[in-house]
């Protein structure tokens, strides 16, 4: 497996230096302290980081995906049918990392100073899930058709892992630790479903759903009921042509999310440390006690919920060759579930998984697809599909006031930095940076904000108050995209296919965290060492790091080809008296090209914070498939 | 009729599953983390859960240095107990600088920090992490079935670990959120004045030393509490009375310094290995035998309690530039504190406890970043009394003298020149410069006991209290850099408090900010 620690270290290290030094550790480069020893605050060689005698990593991992599915008609009642589903998911891996005493990353390692240490760990998955349901649908009077389907599904996850470390050199134990924990979630669900000559059409379900993560609030409701108009099939339709579809929809329901946190985060528990550098004196003899501590905990967790309201069009002209789908729609979440600071002193740790509050997402969506050309011999289909969104936070819990919010966004660099603040009246993840001053060549002035607080005189303007304080940073972008777009087109001529697509994003702004921890002046030449920096340090020539600049914060709005495939397949030949094979062979290229202003590696990071150094990888695949 | 009939003995099995939904009670199943019937279940459990709450001020967390701290938010290195001590006692003093770019690690010795400054919020955490969980092993411990003598020994180990947390808020912050064991986890406190907390601490400390559960000098078990911490905590507090509430307490000090000078303890004159002086044993990897003068240290240990915080923070913090690593007993050091010239001023040749690094340094700091400006420290180093390194050189022994009777002491001596009586404080000060090797003085002034008692604990994290008690911290006495500018200025007067943090004011309505602060 790759050391990912490489490609940073790669960055960071001094492009002056040669790979190789015979004088150096394991013959490479390594710097040294004014002493002569290894300078443990130094940039590690990269190269070095992959020679595979000074370290390795290996795992061996198997899995087994399966699913059985029994689908049942009642003989004589065949309007009824029974579904049962079992599946599981067994995956077993194991694993050895390790790395070599004597090598610079192990001199680096406080735990190691230079012993070495090899690491064996084990990981076992047993996820496994029933699901069961009923459904009876039946058409009486050639005109109404009802179904009715009731179910309930199981599932079970549960996982064990080992990790046990220890020093090469004299078998100090890093730790020796096991984990387990496991998750239900059970639920109950039915539907039915009503439409009347297949113009008018209403479905209602209703789901119970209950997990173990919440103990004290296990179980959620979540109805929906959607209507239906098929307009198209209405008696006054009948004789326009053109159009071929034509149907309005409407619905409202309810969701809910668990998925955030551990399994058991509603429990008191108490953890045994076993890891040895965190005992304590047991205060006789040379005896240590592996303390037992009390982790921090939520109680009251419960579902997140989100309503949604949707109405939408679908439209069809020319027998469908032309299709538009719209939907506009507003989704509310209420007990949003974030990792937040509770109050000090009101629990045994400072951040916890917590139902914070409220957002509503407003916004519509609109689905072209058309069929351009369809001919014998040839066609050529293009699809497009759009969607606007606007997000906001409506209410806090965490606080009574309508202060200044809740931090969030962790950077890397400096610490305990964050970059991004949730407000009510603003979008999830938006950026609360200081806004940056730059000089008449537009370069950007180290350290020099805008002053935007201070008191506000008589006809509501702000007097710069003349210090640059928190309140002077200010709520700018968001990281998540106004504006999605996917398209794909495809083309056939004869035997060839042609297909490409792709997808854009607008809107959407990234903090360059790559950039604001690697571009500052300072620390270039420090404690004996030469450190690197990126390129583009040459134009924000920062002397100190500015993390809260909004410099770091870029249009990350793209565009971006994802997949061309071109595709050849050979006239079908007769294998023997029935059948017959098919032969298909084909290029693809993945990630082609992305058009954008952001200058950091790839503007496509959910969250909106990049910490990337690596590029995606442009993929060039060649394919054959054979049917028969 | 037999396909109804299959129809309900399909339903009917339906509905045995249902059934299974009692499978949502679960109970945690990973072997080291369970619920309180689980674990606390001897006494073997209990003096394991008391070590967890000493573990608190040893370590960022619980699975070692390198693992995840218990705080979240924060470099787990910088976030630990006894570093936030330091930033906010030592280097916002003459004491020390620290030159990093850590962002705002300037900002303590510039005396600018602001209400979001995340080194504030992260001792602030800290502090009142180690309340509750004092708070919650009080609660759970009465729980148990074990020897009455045994448990009020720890109930009280507990108290006295929640009274030290106080007493670095009460000092630090002043008005400060405040819960005891009656409240369940999961209460939004209130906030307490800082006079209102007084009260409690005293009556608190006051009714530990009255129970005597504690140990004594010659029976407390290596890194627990005895009942000489108790009464030295209360003697801090009566010290400072006049800070914390306007009413000095100076009598009420001297008492208890009295009754704790009656505990047996001692200064530690005579070197012991023969290759340190008496007063650097204090301060070395096997200064956990130092039990004649150290009262109560926090434990350091360089294989089974690391941290990058406490004393492993303090010696690799000092070490840097041209200094020997070897010789100080660690691998490499992160080349950060200093000493204004101010301090180093303090000193004669003959004092014993001038244990800097000045050969390839400068005195004068013109530039914070530069470690070879200010002479640095070599007074914690991580090697024992014989000459020996310690175990480890990525992780120091050396234990942190949190409580030392070279500060009683002092302390004495402070009481008589307010007028106690019933204290030598003018013996006890001569002792303490005895034993550093300096000449005896007649009598006692303010200065000379404020400059005693910086060359005496320097980086023990008592500077900036002292400073505020002599009235010297915000204005009266300025030091290179102090307020951001080269020879220091005088700063505001309300800097004497840190702010109450941002973070914790949006989580808490009910906290009010320290004046002073926007």
């Amino acid at each position: 497996m790759p050391n990912q620690g490489a490609i940073s270290a790669a960055n960071h290290y001094d492009p002056t230096k040669p790979v190789f030094d015979e004088n150096g550790l394991n013959g490479y480069s390594t710097w040294l302290d004014k002493k002569g020893n290894t300078n443990t605050m130094a940039t590690l060689n990269p190269v070095a980081l992959l020679d595979p005698t000074l370290q390795s990593n290996t795992a061996n991992s198997a899995r087994f995906l399966g699913n059985a599915q029994i689908d049942y008609k009642i003989h004589g009642f065949e309007d009824l049918r029974l579904n049962l589903n079992l599946g599981a998911d067994l995956a077993k891996s194991n694993g050895q990392n390790m790395t070599k005493e004597g090598s610079e990353a192990s001199y680096h390692n406080t735990d190691q100073a230079g012993g070495g240490s090899k690491t064996l760990y084990d990981y076992t998955r047993r996820n496994t899930t029933l699901e069961f349901y009923a459904d009876y649908s039946h058409t009486f009077a050639e005109k109404h058709f009802v179904d009715f389907m009731a179910g309930y599904s199981w599932q079970h996850f549960w996982s064990n892992n080992h990790n046990h470390s220890w020093r090469i050199t004299d078998g100090k134990e890093f730790s020796n630790k096991e984990g387990k924990g496991e998750l239900y979630l059970i639920s109950f669900f039915g539907r039915a479903n009503y439409s009347f000559a297949d113009r008018y059409l209403i479905t209602a379900t209703l789901r119970a759903d209950g997990t173990s993560r919440f103990q004290n609030n296990k179980w959620g409701i979540f109805p929906s009921v959607a209507l239906g108009w098929n307009i198209k099939n209405e008696p006054f339709m009948k004789n326009v042509q053109k159009l071929s579809t034509l149907k309005f929809r409407a619905s409202w329901g309810e969701t809910g999310q668990q998925e955030v946190g551990g399994y058991y985060d509603t429990f008191a528990q108490f953890l045994s440390i076993n890891t040895p550098g965190s005992y304590y004196f047991a205060g006789n003899g040379d005896n240590y006690v592996a303390p037992i501590v009390a982790l921090g905990y939520s109680a009251d967790l419960k579902w997140e919920t989100t309503t949604t309201y949707n109405v939408g069009l679908d439209l069809g002209f020319w027998d469908d060759r032309f299709t538009a789908s719209v939907d506009a729609y507003k989704r509310d979440t209420r007990d949003i579930l974030n990792f937040i600071p509770v109050p000090g002193l009101s629990n045994l740790t400072n951040m916890l998984n917590t139902n914070i509050g409220s957002m509503t997402n407003m916004g519509f969506e609109v689905d072209l697809n058309a069929v351009l050309i369809e001919k014998r011999d040839m066609s050529w289909t293009f699809g497009i599909n759009g969607a606007y969104n606007k997000n906001k936070v409506t209410k806090l819990t965490a606080s009574d006031e309508n202060a200044a919010g809740i931090e969030t966004g962790s950077i890397s660099g400096g610490t305990g930095n964050n970059v991004q603040l949730i407000q009510v009246g603003y979008p999830m993840r938006t950026f609360y940076l200081y806004q940056q001053v730059y000089d008449t060549q537009g370069r950007p002035i180290n350290g020099v904000y805008v002053d935007r607080a201070g008191a506000v005189d008589v006809d509501g303007n702000v007097i710069p108050d003349g210090q640059i304080t928190k309140d002077d940073k200010f709520m700018t972008h968001h990281a998540d995209p106004d504006v999605t777009l996917g398209f794909n087109t495809s083309f056939t001529w004869k035997n060839w296919t042609a297909a490409l697509s792709g997808h854009a994003s607008f809107g959407n702004w990234v903090y360059n965290n790559a950039a604001s921890d690697t571009e500052m002046l300072a620390d270039l030449w420090t404690n004996s060492f030469v450190g690197n920096r990126l390129a583009s340090a040459r134009e924000s020539m920062f002397s100190q790091a500015q993390y809260l600049s909004d410099y770091y914060l870029q249009d990350g709005s793209f565009l971006k080809l994802d997949n061309f495939t071109l595709g050849y397949t050979f006239p079908q030949f007769q294998v023997d008296k029935n059948r017959y094979a098919v032969l298909n062979v084909f290029g693809t290229v993945q990630n082609i090209c992305t058009i954008t202003r952001y200058k950091g590696m790839d503007p496509e990071v959910y969250g909106g914070i990049d910490n990337n150094m690596y590029p995606r990888p442009r993929t060039f695949v060649l394919g054959l498939k054979f049917n028969f | 009729m037999k396909t109804i009939k299959n129809i309900f003995g399909v339903l009917a099995a339906a509905a045995t599953l249902t059934a299974c939904v009692g499978d949502l009670n679960v109970k945690p199943i990973d072997p080291n983390a369970n619920t309180v019937d689980k674990v606390l279940v001897n006494e073997q459990s209990l003096n394991a859960y008391i070590s967890g709450v000493y573990l608190g001020f040893a370590t960022s967390g619980y699975y070692g240095a390198n693992g995840d701290a218990s705080i979240s938010g924060l470099d787990g290195g910088a976030s630990q107990y006894i570093r936030g001590l330091y930033h906010h006692q030592e280097l916002t003093t003459d004491e020390s600088v620290c030159g990093w770019n850590d962002q705002t690690i300037k900002n303590f010795h510039w005396m600018n920090w602001t209400t979001d400054d995340t080194f504030i919020y992260a001792f602030y955490s800290r502090i009142f992490m180690q309340v509750s969980v004092a708070n919650e092993f009080i609660r759970e411990a009465r729980l148990i079935n074990a020897d009455p003598a045994l448990l009020n020994r720890f109930v009280d180990e507990a108290r006295t670990m929640r009274a030290l947390a106080y007493y670095h808020a009460i000092d630090c912050f002043g008005n400060v959120p405040f819960l005891t064991d009656t409240d369940i986890v999961g209460t939004t406190p209130q906030q307490i004045s800082r006079a209102d907390l007084f009260v409690w601490l005293e009556g608190e400390l006051k009714d530990i030393i009255e129970k005597g559960n504690l140990p004594g000098k010659d029976n407390v078990a290596e890194g627990h509490v005895s009942m000489g911490a108790a009464k030295f905590l209360l003697a801090k507090l009566y010290l400072n009375a006049g800070v914390y509430t306007g009413t000095e307490r100076w009598q009420d000090c001297a008492n208890v310094l009295k009754d704790l000078m009656d505990d047996g303890y001692s200064l530690h004159k005579t070197s012991v290995g023969g290759k340190y002086s008496a007063y650097q044993e204090l301060f070395l990897a096997d200064n956990n035998l130092r039990t004649d003068e150290i009262i109560f240290s926090i434990q350091q240990d360089g294989v089974y309690t690391t941290s990058y915080g406490v004393t492993n923070y303090i010696i690799f913090a000092s070490t840097g530039g041209e200094m020997d690593p070897k010789e100080i007993g660690i691998s490499s050091g992160w080349g950060g504190l200093r000493m204004t010239p101010e301090f180093y001023k303090k000193f004669s040749d003959s004092d014993s406890r001038k244990l800097f690094y000045t050969a390839t340094q400068q005195e004068s700091i013109d530039d914070i970043g530069e470690f070879s400006n200010g002479y640095a420290f070599m007074k914690f180093l991580n090697r024992t009394s014989d000459g020996e390194p310690g175990k480890e050189e990525g992780f120091v022994d050396t234990d942190f003298p949190l409580m030392r009777y070279a500060d009683v002491l002092l302390m004495a001596a402070e009481c008589q020149l307010h007028g106690a009586t019933g204290i030598d404080g003018l013996a006890a000060f001569n002792e303490v410069r005895t034993r550093a090797g300096v000449s005896t003085v007649s009598t006692l002034t303010a200065d000379l006991i404020l400059d005693e008692r910086a060359r005496e604990l320097y980086q023990e994290c008592w500077r900036r209290s002292d400073l505020i008690r002599f009235d010297k911290f915000v204005s009266g006495y300025n030091w290179q850099w102090k307020g951001n500018v080269e020879e220091g200025k005088d700063v505001e007067s309300y800097r004497v408090l840190f702010p109450i943090p941002d973070s914790d004011r949006l989580a808490n309505s009910n906290l009010k900010q320290n004046e002073g602060y926007k």
